[in-house]
């Protein structure tokens, strides 16, 4: 299950931080201190202000596969077969029925799953939606012209390879049947368990086909959710509104409390950080829709009233300091293993934005995905054991060290997390030489296999609570490719294919440690933080929880603001 | 040259007469005292560029020297203490987010600033009045050539020119290709004014008159009209270092200066932007070293030019 760049990292996201971050300390009660989070008791109304620096990639919901947009999206403008709980911490993963009466039942070990739809739910005209709408949406997915959205209902249902969307194969597609009106059935190439999470991702949204109006559907998706656009001027402003006909009976997720929803796009980070610390007038209910700039964390941080408007939030993400296994002297794993003990993790998550910003990783997977248990494999110090390292690289041969060559973007942050681990592998006369390159070609330089250099910084968010969406595309040697590589340490070792493969059939999460341990043994990549988002908000922004899914963005379906 | 030697003054007035036109002008900036404080300034930071390794041997801190114990892990690394962390041992502070020594950084920088401006004024300078001298001195087609040639470089935005060229040029030597790159775009400026000079220089009487004694075509090039260019080409060149500071200070700036972790005052003045309400101390290091260069420079050019030459001057 190969996923777009999209859901990767953005690198440059910056900042820093509040919770003291133990690892594996993460709980539901971690969230950001909001008053009411989650609770029903919040005021409903008025008007809630997003405040952003572009516009939205996409929100025709098939399309859509950025974390925060894939939030936004789900939680206000259509509903799914599945969706997470509205909670912050572990209690966010979890499935909940949201379209459909329940998370879906599969009578054959997971190979067909069968959806019901509740009664009562309508579009923003009132029409009721249908499973045909549902089956019309997934099928959208296929077209060759609404590629950019998730891939897994094109890899795994049965016959998908063949398919190529509605506007070419009006017949549709024969392995989603709709028996009635309000039931939806999935056959599947082959079984999976993880299709009720599948179902969460916004392919998964009804658009009724006479309401497809294919490309321009994403400048007015026809909503199933709590607000209906009213307008939008892109990359200026996004208005929604309430949905007349959605209605809380049908829904137990969302709480759709303020009235409207002003989205105003074009602004820099340090413009919308500035209102938001400030907390002026209309700036008191709004927040930021994506993380704060690492140069204003300490304005943030060191004012107590400020601070408490600050979330920061785990994700399903870990970022890495990738090594390339094809290229000397990282093609022997005793190398690989003595730079887990020669890295400074501190002095890059410093970098990065500080402490709040990130928990020291000792393994790849998150703790999000692992039940909230950590694992340490090599247990270095946070800052490095370098009289360990060069321990090492002697047995290994290199103990009079070498020079490679690091790839970074071009932006202050990135220079400065590069001369975070230059000053650290510096210690045991690694010499490092940093290759700036700039953002927008960041991915596409470090993923040409022959163009890779030794060193490269790399990250990595699940695009559903599950390790294979996780452990795959990064580390099984089969999905190494010439260009546009995930696998970026391409590390092809057969025995650690079989292992994520078989755990990939299983899903258990037992088996999931042994493969981390296992990799982490391997040593492709230097595991350095779990990510968290850092967001402010104003004031008057209640029921702020920053949600695990979405790399910790806070969560549309709670969010309101007292009058 | 054309100076006629005059009997002595009687008076004790101002005209030193006797003495040749560099003397003239020398004694005339030894009464300057802009040019005086431009010249310190000038002499003070050309030593401390020099005295880098010996200057940071007293603090005891290298310039890229982490110091985690200097800022606060938990607020991404702004320096702990007042006015960004300057204490006994660290005189202007910690860099907010590696803790390094920002007066170490400050006299590595200066090196680097130095170093660049100065070389690439010379490239300047030597290609522009070499091309410059030709294209007057030759006329005729090479003139015609030359002479288009300098105007389509003036004719291209330069620093977005420099930003593009230092991206795509191969990652060698960051420091001589920003040398280079700036040189390339900076010799038609004094390549033209040289030209002209040649152009009016080339039929005075004292060349005519050298020709007329037989002098080889370059011996007068170097002996009679090369001579008369030096005081424009030095006013000229003393007038682009400070352009130049400032223009390796902005490719820093925008990301294309000297690779990291190398200091540069225009890569502090970078970093230090997104700090400096946080930190304003450490936007005024580099901000205060940028500007005193810039200023000595400027003061001294001007004082070249005033000394030099008589039309333009007003003392």
């Amino acid at each position: 299950m190969k996923r777009p760049p999209r859901t990767r990292l953005a690198l440059p996201a910056a900042l820093p931080a509040v919770l003291a971050l133990a690892a594996g300390a993460l709980s539901a009660c971690d969230s950001g201190g909001s008053s009411g989070s989650g609770g029903r008791g919040g005021s409903n109304g008025g008007t809630l202000t997003v405040l952003y620096t572009k516009d939205m990639e996409h929100l025709d919901p098939q399309r859509n596969y950025v974390m925060f947009a894939m939030d936004f999206g789900t939680r206000l403008l259509y509903r799914t077969l599945t969706t997470y709980a509205a909670a912050s911490g572990q209690a966010g993963t979890k499935v909940v029925p949201d379209l459909a009466t329940d998370t879906g039942r599969t009578g054959d070990g997971g190979l067909t799953w069968t959806f019901h739809l509740k009664q009562g739910l309508k579009y923003e005209d009132g029409s009721p939606v249908t499973s045909q709408d549902v089956k019309y949406g997934v099928e959208r997915s296929f077209a060759p012209d609404l590629p950019e959205g998730p891939g897994y209902a094109r890899t795994m249902l049965a016959g998908g390879d063949e398919y190529h969307g509605p506007y070419k194969d009006p017949k549709g597609l024969d392995s989603i049947g709709t028996p009635d009106a309000r039931t939806i059935v999935f056959h599947l190439r082959r079984p999976s368990m993880e299709w009720p999470q599948i179902a969460t991702l916004p392919t998964f949204a009804p658009v009724p086909k006479a309401k497809d109006s294919g490309v321009d559907f994403d400048k007015r998706p026809f909503s199933s959710g709590p607000y209906r656009i009213q307008t939008y001027d892109r990359g200026k402003r996004l208005l929604l509104v309430r949905n007349p006909y959605w209605s809380k009976a049908t829904d137990s997720v969302r709480q759709a409390r303020p009235d409207r929803i002003d989205v105003q796009e074009g602004l820099a980070q340090a413009t919308i950080d500035q209102r938001l610390i400030a907390d002026q007038g209309a700036d008191q209910r709004a927040i930021t829709l994506y993380s704060v700039a690492a140069s204003s964390m300490a304005r943030i941080l060191t004012r107590p009233d400020i601070k408490r408007r600050f979330t920061s939030e785990l994700g399903l993400c870990t970022r890495f300091l990738a090594m390339n296994t094809a290229k000397p002297p990282f093609n022997d794993p005793r190398v690989r293993q003595a730079m887990q003990y020669a890295v400074d993790k501190d002095a890059y998550r410093t970098a990065h934005g500080g402490s709040g910003i990130g928990a020291p990783a000792g393994s790849y997977l998150p703790p999000t995905l692992m039940n909230g248990q950590t694992l340490d494999v090599y247990h270095a110090p946070p800052k490095g054991d370098p009289a360990k390292a060069e321990q090492l690289l002697t047995a290994a041969g290199k103990g009079a060290g070498f020079s490679i060559n690091l790839t970074t973007t071009s932006t202050e942050q990135g220079k400065a997390e590069a001369e975070a681990v230059q000053q650290g592998l510096a210690r045991v006369r690694v010499k490092v030489r940093i290759n700036p390159v700039s953002n927008s070609v960041y991915y596409s330089t470090i993923g040409d296999v022959r163009k890779e250099d030794e060193l490269v910084f790399y990250g990595w968010c699940a695009d559903y609570p599950s390790a294979s969406s996780f452990v795959q595309p990064v580390f099984d040697g089969n999905n190494i490719t010439p260009k546009g590589n995930t696998a970026v340490s391409q590390l092809d070792d057969k025995v650690l294919n079989t292992r994520i493969e078989t755990a990939v059939k299983d899903g258990r999460s037992a088996d999931w440690q042994g493969v981390d341990q296992a990799l982490m043994q391997a040593s492709p990549m230097i595991p350095l933080i779990y990510d968290k988002l850092p967001l402010l908000r104003g004031s008057k922004v209640t029921g702020a929880i920053g949600h695990p899914i979405w790399e910790g963005e806070y969560d549309f379906a709670t969010i309101g603001v007292k009058s | 040259m054309s100076a006629l030697p005059l009997t002595p003054g009687r008076h004790a007035a101002p005209p030193p007469a006797g003495r040749s036109p560099w003397r003239l002008a020398g004694a005339r900036l030894r009464h300057d005292r802009a040019a005086l404080l431009g010249l310190a300034i000038v002499a003070l930071f050309v030593l401390m560029a020099l005295a880098a390794p010996l200057l940071t041997a007293l603090n005891g801190h290298g310039p890229n020297e982490f110091h985690p114990e200097k800022i606060d892990d938990a607020l991404a690394g702004a320096p702990r203490g007042s006015f960004g962390g300057i204490d006994a041992h660290f005189w202007l502070g910690a860099e907010p987010g590696t803790g390094r020594d920002v007066f170490s950084r400050m006299v590595y920088g200066a090196r680097i600033s130095l170093l660049i401006s100065l070389l690439a004024t010379a490239v300047a300078t030597t290609a522009g009045t070499a091309l410059g001298l030709t294209a007057g001195f030759a006329g005729g087609r090479t003139d015609l050539l030359i002479s288009r040639v300098m105007d389509l470089v003036l004719s291209f935005p330069q620093l977005i020119f420099m930003i593009a060229l230092v991206s795509v040029l191969p990652e060698a030597n960051r420091t001589l290709e920003l040398v280079l790159v700036m040189g390339f775009f900076g010799w038609p400026y004094i390549g033209r004014i040289v030209r002209g000079q040649t152009l009016s220089l080339r039929n005075r009487e004292f060349v005519d008159a050298a020709r007329a004694t037989g002098m080889t075509r370059r011996r007068i090039v170097f002996h009679e009209v090369l001579p008369n260019l030096m005081a424009p080409v030095l006013v000229y060149a003393t007038l682009t270092i400070p352009v130049n500071i400032g223009t390796e200070a902005a490719l820093s700036f925008l990301g294309i200066g000297v690779r990291p972790p190398t200091a540069s005052w225009g890569q502090m003045m970078s970093k230090a932007i997104g700090w400096y309400q946080v930190d304003p101390a450490y936007f005024v290091v580099p901000g205060v070293c940028l500007l005193l260069t810039v200023l000595a420079f400027t003061l001294l050019g001007d004082a070249f030019r005033d000394a030099l030459d008589p039309r333009g001057g007003n003392r």
